[in-house]
């Protein structure tokens, strides 16, 4: 009996063993504290803001992937870059800023979390079909980003911010509103949901060709300043033709404060404010 | 086209003198040769010296007292009368006082022009001086912010030199967020058929989606027969972008374009 237990204990140690190194993160650690992170061509995404001093990328790697036959080789692309992390990107300091990369398309590695330091800020790009989705969390610092298909939730994040998207969803919700710099949101094809704090103080417009516009938030709406115009497009020879309605609606919340842009061309903005 | 005269245009542009056409096609010329790039940051960097020296304030009675001094002096002479002891001048002398003279009209004259353009503009000259400041140094929300302030929606008035700047960042920022900032800022000016051609020109090189959206977009509320040839070839152009083309088919036939 005892023996039986023995061997029960050691399979049930194993598995575990096991279970929890498919879940263990590769890391790589790099010292920043200034500057600009630059994340470039990174299908699946998520950045925690913290406040420290270095960079932690990670992935999580499948040890069973691990094959001898890549073993001691690392993933290259065409412009020379080479998988320098062990997590399928590159990263290379440019001066003040380091610029990681995504070079591997292996769906185990493409998808990469990383923290960044509270007084590093961080510029995402991304143009390719790949992209699935962005997320930002507990981040203070200025936020650019510039993607063509990633969804994109930002989650505690302060501002200032440009972010904008083409296919993909925007929702954000805001910890505060910071009122350096300037906050922009934009998605063409989709639908931008934002959430402010109830002391947040911004000089919002909010514009939305062909959707509507949605919230709860107490806007002192600019009348004089606000545009619900027919656009008129004119020809050389001044005749016009009547178009679509362009709205945009401009207004102060809590009084005015940081210039809140948002904007979706073809769907809804909600705007919610706790 | 020589030296001399690329020179003549550099300081026209710098003296903000030049159409955004022309300025853009300067610029284009400029990016081509190095020693032009060279000549032209060198004048750049003169000018933005210049800007920087603080403006003296200069008694507003010191003209009149000079000019008072000066007729005292030749009334004194034509009359045959020496002047006081204190004040004989040899004619080395009265050379030198020439050439003083010259020089203390010439400060005072800019100084009243000075006072001139900042009663008729406000802080203009400072404002502008900052938002070129803004657009070298800053970080992309702030370049964002700048922009967006560089439009006042009570004066749809612009001068040429921020209209400029705005093309300037348009042409260079590496950031396709501040670059969209400064479509955006531009269409307010779309009847200007200066920025329309800037921005036709800006559509072939820019290397972002979500800009180029923008700029179709602006163009389309002026639609005219030349955009619509730009945009039956971005059309016809199958290395442009899908969502590009499916843009500007739909304010081809918005526009009654024969093009669907």
């Amino acid at each position: 009996m005892k023996f039986k237990n023995i061997i029960f204990t050691t399979m049930l140690l194993t598995v575990l063993c096991i279970s929890l190194n498919a879940q263990d993160k590769a890391e790589y650690k790099i010292n920043m504290s200034s500057g600009t992170l630059v994340l470039d061509g990174i299908d699946i995404l998520e950045v925690q803001g913290y406040n420290g001093s270095e960079i932690i990328f990670s992935s999580k790697v499948d040890p069973e992937d691990d094959s001898e036959r890549k073993r001691g080789l690392k993933v290259l692309n065409s412009i020379g870059m080479v998988d320098n992390t062990g997590l399928g990107i590159a990263v290379e300091q440019d001066g003040n800023n380091v610029v990681a990369t995504q070079i591997s398309h292996d769906d185990d590695v493409k998808q990469v979390y990383v923290k960044v330091p509270n007084s590093v800020s961080v510029a995402i790009r991304h143009s390719t079909h790949d992209a699935e989705h962005i997320l930002v969390k507990d981040f203070e610092n200025e936020l650019v980003i510039s993607t063509n298909h990633h969804e994109i939730e930002l989650v505690n994040v302060t501002g200032p911010m440009a972010v904008k998207t083409l296919y993909g969803a925007i929702e954000a919700k805001f910890k505060e509103l910071s009122q350096r710099g300037s906050v922009s949101i934009y998605s063409v094809y989709e639908l931008v949901d934002i959430t402010l704090p109830s002391n947040a103080k911004a000089d919002v417009s909010l514009s939305t060709p062909y959707g509507d516009v949605y919230s709860n938030a107490s806007i002192a709406i600019n009348k004089k300043n606000t545009k619900q115009v027919n656009d008129k497009s004119k020809s050389d020879c001044g005749s016009c033709v009547t178009t679509c309605k362009t709205e945009t609606i401009i207004g102060t919340i809590n009084g005015g404060g940081v210039e809140l842009i948002v904007k979706s061309s073809y769907e809804d903005i909600y705007l919610r404010q706790l | 086209m020589n030296i001399e005269h690329l020179e003549d245009k550099m300081i026209a542009a710098l003296e903000g003198e030049l159409s955004a056409t022309e300025y853009n096609a300067l610029m284009d010329t400029i990016e081509t040769d190095k020693e032009l790039g060279l000549l032209w940051k060198s004048y750049e960097s003169m000018y933005s010296d210049l800007n920087k020296l603080e403006m003296v304030q200069v008694c507003p009675e010191s003209k009149s007292k000079f000019t008072e001094f000066l007729d005292k002096e030749i009334r004194a002479t034509q009359s045959g009368k020496s002047p006081s002891s204190s004040k004989i001048i040899s004619l080395v002398d009265w050379r030198r006082l020439s050439a003083i003279a010259a020089i203390f009209i010439g400060a005072i004259f800019i100084w009243n022009m000075g006072e001139g353009s900042l009663d008729n503009g406000g802080t203009l000259g400072n404002e502008k001086t900052t938002f070129a400041q803004a657009m070298q140094g800053s970080s992309s929300t702030e370049k964002i912010k700048v922009i967006r302030v560089s439009y006042d929606d009570n004066n749809l008035e612009i001068d040429n030199e921020t209209i400029k700047l705005l093309f300037d960042v348009l042409r260079k920022d590496e950031s396709s967020n501040v670059r969209l900032a400064v479509v955006e800022s531009l269409s307010n000016y779309i009847d200007r058929s200066d920025v329309r051609a800037a921005l036709l020109r800006s559509l072939d090189k820019e290397p972002d989606g979500f800009v180029k959206l923008a700029i179709i977009k602006s163009l389309s509320s002026r639609f005219n027969n030349e955009i619509e040839n730009k945009f039956e070839g971005i059309v016809n152009d199958k290395a442009n972008e899908k969502f590009i083309i499916d843009e500007v088919q739909k304010e081809l036939f918005r526009h009654g374009s024969v093009q669907i």
